[in-house]
């Protein structure tokens, strides 16, 4: 069954975990706030991805890659302490700094740096910076940014735009 | 094709940029940049945009997996292949398995992923023999074979949560096409089960306990492995078991609904079913103190008609049961909703410091306990028994304020140090044709959304709000809703709608909404702020003081040299940390910002005064002058009590400086005192839990928070008595006035700023309805309504419901103008008129509104669960552009994880059932008699709630224990019988028929083993 004419299943997933592994690392990272945690729900995407059929999932690998990952990094998320997206700043672990909320004494220093777009991102509702990532981080299509987050297709070019938009005026302001 | 017209909104611009459009698409966006410069030089910038965004994500960090990760992953990948082309064949799969059980522990997961799922007879067997699927790590391996150790686990950890996860996905979820066994043999109720054992990885010992004990209904019947953890009998190894760490679970039995799990990683306490309710519900599970455990055994079944742990009812209290004497009483809610756990509950008053020195292990006869228990808790225990209700058992809901409801009541925890200002529910009014107060109800418009910041903070740290956190009014007007722009000069528009109330049939939800004149950044008038900082040492967390300053550095970029701000800081001593500086002097603001240290005590006194008078001095006419205060609200030196407080804001306010009130970080919050103080000083009060929040608050809102259009604003509804039955403001419990008020301009009232929206929803009773139920002997509370069936007659206003008005002061001026406008509403559905499809914003907020109502376990939360609020919410989300809509989803799917994980109930995978249709008395009653085995009918109650706890009918047998039931009283001892909606209280039984629960514990355990259906043994059901 791991034959047909693909590569074979360990192979498969070799490649794709040569691919796809850091990606999945740092997106999951922005979910759970904590690159361990991160680091178990990439593992165990791509234990998934071992159970798959290959034929099953050719031509929408990377979506199905970042929709498995997703869900589960929301469903770690739910136990973990450590959220990105709500800045629970009771929370310092060692990772801190990489979320999306750096620490206030590094977010004045990064002020000038060439990081100011990642800082105005980080002042972005949370679904528009989700989007923007998996657009210009993971190149995934509006129709696949839709699949993975559940939202429409419309919503997505919405939510891009508007993010997008506000972005360039942020940069823009003196 | 005329020339498209560019509009910097069109999210095609983007699309197009990103090559995501269709030809017709791209040539209409092609055209228009050929014709509008505005168009190129937009889309150029978007182009530069998205390639520094492309440029700076792509060069972010990307961790990869570790190595060991990355070889179990091999691992697994050749596993998945030898064993794809083996399926079925179970030696191999043991093979496979053991084999995946040998990688170390890292790759133990990898394989257990595997095992389960590819090799569904081992896992089905496993289950068998030892009644959790036996989830092994390591070196837990070898002991772990016993029933009562069925799973094995020496800590908890991410790891092996990440693992569970895997499995229960795998069982239950993922891939049932593969793995039908695996998901057959593996009852969720177990797999949840072990998942919660799990699951409270990074809590600390003294929490721990907290998330060790778990009830769980047993969801899916009859399932065997499930059986046979409960075929092990507790007391079988409560006797060798000291109380001491053990790394192994302590499985609990009740009755068949019911399995306690306890590990005991700190040498937690394994309790029987009810009592860990109580330990939820009191939220100060034993303070662990391994050092000296004790445990209390409660071996008499309780004779009591139902079916809780009655063969088992084991409480074994392991160490730590040294409660803080400051701790909520656990009895307090016990009996209210549990009478018959009563005795346990007792029992477990006793764990009071004196208990806790008892001997280790040693057992303590129930009597003794609570004879303990009395001495030291007596005046709790009185209270407890005043407030001991009747309540049929295995309700596994359980709440805090001694209500109880069927459904998914929601159990809140201690609050801690916070402290809220009691709620206590607006109640239906009957509008009067002779009485004006009673056809008037009269709000004081507010545009606080702090509670709704406050409540997510709670969930987000997977806690249940307490109820009085919860104001209903702040949840509403946390999101924008789609208002008309007012007018001409007029500060407001008014928009208004009637659609059916989606909670409760036959009644209507009505909105009023506000939507205030919206004015542009770049014409706000000049702000002269003071911030106003607490700077004490409970300010120190990272997201308190810290987060203060990230958001006025966001505030700060935003000022202009037309603005001034200065910051006064109060601890011990209140100073001032910057003159007023104008905004063109950013580099110095950010300095004094950046130099902010916390310390001290906090006198808010000093403070207070002192930015008032910075504020005054540096008064900006005509424009916003504003004192911004933002605290934790602990003050506690100098003016600590609040009426001094809210005397002296109230006298500062005179001056026309306004106050808006920042709540940060949690632990310490004072959230009625905050919401007081921005009342009286003109302002608004915001809770500020994240750097988005902040940005929301202080930069998006800035011009409305800044430049108030109108103050003192009041909205009163007239109900007309023709129409309407009855009515309910939903929320606003604390901005309600009397109807005199209304024109009294010394009443002060809230304030409205630029591009605000303010939301109020009634319930409304129609009359006719309220008519029909009088006539059909539906009232709620046995006929307190006095409701004359020749109603009023108002001439020409047949068709309105209701009327509204509104009140309110230009910001500089001190008497009131009416706003004389028609805003008559009539309803839609009474007057015949078909029901117009009602606004998705409507809808939502409706959404929003239930939501809180099941927050607050309110009484009037009708037949919607968190289940509906969630459907209604993702189908009227809209474009949602802020998110606000997205993230309330994702709350309210945590809610339901939060209270899932309490019920043992996985809420969003349990269908919303319909109601049944009701019988007519003649057809309910002869079902209430359950062919003939009842007679003589002492009481008919109405309990329409308990619908979800027993279904349609349920043969419920003798109950004795109480004279109350959920606000019936009165009641004398009988059998009863459940026929939606109504329980049935018979006095006699025939005797053949009747099963006694008090000697056969086990069968009366069938007749309510779970929440929402009769139980299949329950005698003479249908």
């Amino acid at each position: 069954m791991g034959t047909n004419g693909h590569a074979s299943q360990s192979e498969w997933v070799s490649n794709t975990l040569q691919r796809f592994e850091q990606p999945l690392v740092r997106y999951a990272q922005r979910i759970t706030g904590d690159l361990e945690t991160a680091r178990e729900v990439v593992q165990d995407t791509f234990l998934r991805l071992c159970r798959q059929q290959q034929a099953a999932i050719d031509g929408h690998l990377s979506q199905w890659l970042f929709t498995v990952c997703r869900n589960r990094a929301l469903d770690v998320q739910q136990k973990e302490r450590r959220m990105s997206t709500t800045l629970n700043l009771d929370q310092q672990t060692g990772s801190a700094t990489s979320l999306a909320t750096a620490a206030p004494d590094q977010a004045v220093e990064t002020r000038d740096s060439a990081a100011r777009v990642l800082e105005f991102l980080d002042q972005l509702p949370t679904n528009q910076q989700e989007v923007i990532r998996l657009k210009f981080q993971n190149d995934l299509s509006y129709r696949e940014i839709a699949e993975v987050t559940g939202l429409t297709v419309s919503n997505v070019g919405f939510l891009l735009h508007v993010g997008i938009k506000q972005l360039k005026k942020l940069m823009k302001e003196p | 094709m005329t020339n498209p017209s560019f509009n910097s909104d069109d999210p095609r611009l983007t699309a197009f940029v990103l090559g995501e459009l269709d030809d017709a698409d791209r040539a209409a966006v092609e055209q228009l940049l050929e014709s509008s410069p505005e168009a190129r030089a937009f889309v150029d910038d978007l182009q530069d945009t998205i390639g520094a965004l492309r440029d700076e994500l792509s060069a972010e960090s990307a961790p990869a997996l570790t190595n060991d990760q990355r070889a179990a992953l091999q691992q697994a990948a050749a596993i998945a292949e030898t064993a794809a082309g083996q399926t079925q064949q179970g030696s191999a799969s043991t093979t496979h398995s053991r084999r995946g059980l040998y990688l170390g522990t890292t790759a133990t997961i990898a394989a257990l992923g595997i095992v389960v799922a590819i090799l569904p007879q081992f896992a089905a067997q496993r289950t068998t023999n030892s009644p959790a699927i036996a989830l092994r790590i390591s070196d837990e391996e070898a002991s772990s074979t016993s029933a009562g150790s069925a799973v094995a686990m020496s800590e908890t950890s991410d790891r092996h949560d990440a693992t569970l996860s895997a499995i229960r996905d795998i069982a239950q979820l993922e891939n049932p096409r593969e793995s039908p066994a695996a998901s057959d043999g593996a009852d969720p109720a177990t797999v949840t089960a072990m998942k919660r054992k799990l699951a409270p990885a990074d809590e600390a010992p003294a929490d721990a306990s907290k998330t060790l004990l778990q009830v769980v209904p047993q969801v899916a019947a009859g399932s065997k492995d499930f059986r046979a953890i409960q075929e092990h009998p507790f007391s079988d190894t409560k006797s060798d078991r000291s109380g001491a760490a053990r790394s192994d679970a302590a499985v609990t039995l009740g009755s068949s609904s019911r399995l306690t799990t306890a590990p005991s990683p700190a040498g937690a306490a394994g309790i029987g079913g009810a009592v860990s309710r109580e330990e939820r519900l009191s939220g100060n599970v034993a303070k662990a103190s391994p050092g000296r455990p004790a445990q209390i055994a409660e071996t008499r079944s309780n004779p009591a008609p139902d079916s809780h742990p009655t063969s088992a009812p084991a409480v074994s209290v392991a160490s730590g049961l040294a409660r803080n004497p400051s701790a909520k009483p656990i009895a307090e809610g016990a009996p209210v909703a549990m009478p018959v756990q009563m005795e346990a509950a007792r029992g477990l008053q006793s764990t009071t410091p004196q208990l806790a020195g008892q001997q280790r292990g040693s057992r303590i006869d129930n009597l003794a306990v609570t004879t303990t228990g009395e001495s030291l808790r007596e005046s709790e225990r009185n209270q407890a028994i005043r407030s001991r209700r009747i309540v049929p058992p295995a309700d596994p809901y359980f709440l805090e304020q001694g209500e109880t409801r069927g459904g998914f009541a929601l159990l809140q925890k201690n609050a801690g140090n916070e402290t809220y200002d009691p709620i206590v529910e607006n109640e239906f009014v009957v509008p009067d044709a002779k009485d004006a107060d009673k056809r008037l109800s009269t709000i004081s418009v507010d545009v606080d959304t702090a509670a709704y910041a406050n409540v997510r903070r709670f969930l987000m740290q997977d806690r249940l709000p307490p109820p009085n956190a919860v104001r209903i009014e702040e949840l509403v007007n946390y999101f924008k809703y789609d208002y008309p722009q007012p007018k001409g000069d007029d500060p407001f528009s008014v928009t208004t709608e009637v659609m059916l109330c989606p909670w409760q049939p036959g009644h209507r939800l009505a909105r009023i909404g506000l939507h205030a004149k919206t004015i542009d950044k770049s014409q706000r008038p000049p702000a002269n702020l003071v911030f106003l900082l607490d700077v004490s040492g409970s300010m120190r967390p990272a997201n308190k003081l810290p987060l203060v300053q990230q958001a006025m550095r966001l505030l700060v970029e935003e000022m202009t040299e037309d603005d001034q701000i200065a910051i006064v800081t109060y601890a011990s001593n209140a100073g001032l940390r910057l003159v007023s500086t104008p905004g063109s002097k950013k580099p110095e603001i950010l300095q004094a910002i950046d130099s902010l240290t916390a310390g001290g005590s906090t006198n808010g006194e000093g403070g207070i005064k002192l930015a008032y008078d910075t504020a005054i001095r540096h008064y900006v006419e005509e424009g916003a002058n504003r004192v911004i205060l933002c605290t934790d609200g602990d003050f506690n030196v100098g003016i600590s009590n609040d009426n001094e407080l809210v005397e002296l804001i109230q006298e500062k306010a005179a001056s026309g400086v306004f106050l808006s009130v920042f709540g940060f970080g949690m632990g310490n919050l004072k959230d009625g005192k905050l919401e007081k103080l921005a009342d009286k000083g003109n302002g608004q009060y915001g809770y500020i839990d994240s750097l988005q929040e902040a940005r929301r608050a202080f930069n998006d809102d800035l011009a409305g928070t800044l430049y108030t259009v109108a103050k003192d604003v009041k909205l009163q509804a007239e109900f007309n008595p023709a129409t309407v039955g009855a009515y309910r403001l939903i929320g606003y419990e604390n901005r309600k006035l009397a109807a005199a008020d209304f024109t009294d301009d010394t009443k002060d009232a809230g304030e409205i700023g630029a591009g605000h929206t303010v939301t109020a929803l009634y319930e409304i009773i129609p009359r006719q309805v309220m008519v029909e139920r009088l006539k059909s002997n539906e009232l709620r509370y046995g006929g307190t309504f006095e409701l004359p069936v020749d109603g009023p007659k108002v001439d020409g206003f047949s068709d309105e419901l209701f009327y509204v008005r509104l009140r309110y002061k230009q910001p500089d001026e001190e008497t009131s103008q009416p706003v004389e406008a028609d805003y008559p509403v009539s309803d839609v559905a009474i007057t015949g008129k078909p029901v117009a499809a009602p606004s998705t914003d409507f809808q939502f907020a409706a959404a929003v509104a239930s939501f809180g109502m099941n927050l607050r376990n309110s009484q009037y939360r009708g037949n919607w669960d968190l289940r509906h609020v969630y459907d209604v919410a993702v189908q009227t989300r809209g474009d949602d552009p802020d998110g606000r809509r997205a993230e309330f989803i994702d709350l309210v799917q945590r809610t339901m994880r939060i209270v899932g994980q309490q019920v043992g109930i996985d809420l969003q995978k349990l269908p919303i059932s319909e109601r049944p249709a009701e019988l007519t008395p003649s057809e309910a009653r002869i079902k209430a008699a359950v062919d003939g085995k009842y007679r003589r009918l002492l009481k008919k109650i109405e309990v329409r709630d308990d619908l979800q706890q027993y279904g349609a009918f349920n043969d419920f047998g003798f109950w004795d224990k109480s004279t109350e039931y959920k606000g019936h009283s009165d009641l004398l001892p009988g059998y009863w019988v459940y026929v939606y909606p109504h329980w049935y209280i018979w006095a006699e039984a025939v005797e053949a028929r009747v099963s006694s629960p008090e000697t056969k514990p086990g069968e009366a355990s069938g007749t309510s083993d779970s929440a929402g259906k009769p139980a299949a043994e329950s005698p003479g059901k249908q």
